[in-house]
């Protein structure tokens, strides 16, 4: 039985600007820090599959996205 | 928007390269508009798309060439097209699912069929703050997965396990703890 959400990606953001800027694969429904989903658009401004942090992350951190590709 | 953005065409031929159709026994292309759910597609600020097909185009020499909205251009986001091919006997022979953006005219030999999502159209995925206090929460849409300050929570667990029920429309949840009044509590739903 396939995914229902044919489209529908978990994938890590590519850096932009270390620490800060961010580019997501897709169309952005959620996106998590280290694993855990961030308050939506209170931590982040977002424009497209733009994702910049309120405040830089830490160096190694890991942003992943839930994205519409 | 004056008129459809894209000519869609289409050669049907047998294997041996022969055209299919003919004045007595004319091949057909079924066109059908896909994927808008529970929304009346439209052309934003143009027109209500009313009549979404199937829609019979018939060919007596196996050509066929039609003007038709780019999915790109209708409202709700993520329609598509189902285009079914029927030889002169009215057989479907093929049928498959194509998603048409841009504009010009594009060949149907041209053009890779899409997969179609499921259920709702993908777009209407969002992640929101849930809106309450206590006990009692309220989704922006159907709640698919309930968060409590960022984290998954099953569903219909027992305490100690922070957990959740939702009522039959899927937008009321009743947590099975009372998180601090700082707390977060979001949701993945469909709008």
């Amino acid at each position: 039985m396939p995914s229902v959400f044919f489209n529908l990606r978990f994938a890590p953001c590519t850096v932009i600007v270390p620490r800060l800027v961010f580019m997501a694969p897709g169309r952005v429904v959620a996106i998590a820090y280290n694993g855990i989903w961030m308050e939506p658009m209170k931590l982040y401004s977002q424009v497209g599959g733009t994702i910049t942090m309120k405040t830089p992350i830490d160096q190694g951190d890991q942003i992943y996205a839930l994205c519409v590709v | 928007m004056s008129g459809p953005n894209i000519t869609l065409t289409a050669l049907l031929q047998d294997i041996a390269g022969h055209p299919l159709g003919s004045a007595a026994n004319p091949c057909k292309l079924c066109i059908a508009l896909c994927g808008y759910g529970p929304y009346l597609p439209k052309i934003a600020g143009t027109s209500m798309l009313a009549r979404v097909g199937p829609i019979y185009l018939e060919s007596t020499n196996g050509s066929f060439s039609t003007p038709l909205w780019g999915n790109d251009v209708i409202t709700p986001s993520g329609t598509y097209y189902t285009v079914a091919l029927l030889d002169g006997q009215g057989n479907v022979v093929q049928c498959a699912a194509y998603t048409l953006t841009g504009s010009g005219t594009q060949d149907l030999s041209g053009i890779l069929p899409t997969i179609p999502p499921y259920g709702f159209p993908i777009g209407n995925l969002v992640y929101r703050p849930c809106t309450g206090s206590g006990r009692n929460w309220t989704a922006p849409g159907k709640a698919i997965v309930v968060t409590y300050n960022g984290i998954n929570m099953p569903q219909g667990a027992s305490f100690p396990i922070n957990s959740y029920t939702l009522d039959s429309s899927g937008t009321q949840i009743t947590l099975n703890f009372v998180p601090d009044t700082t707390d977060r509590i979001d949701a993945f739903c469909v709008l």
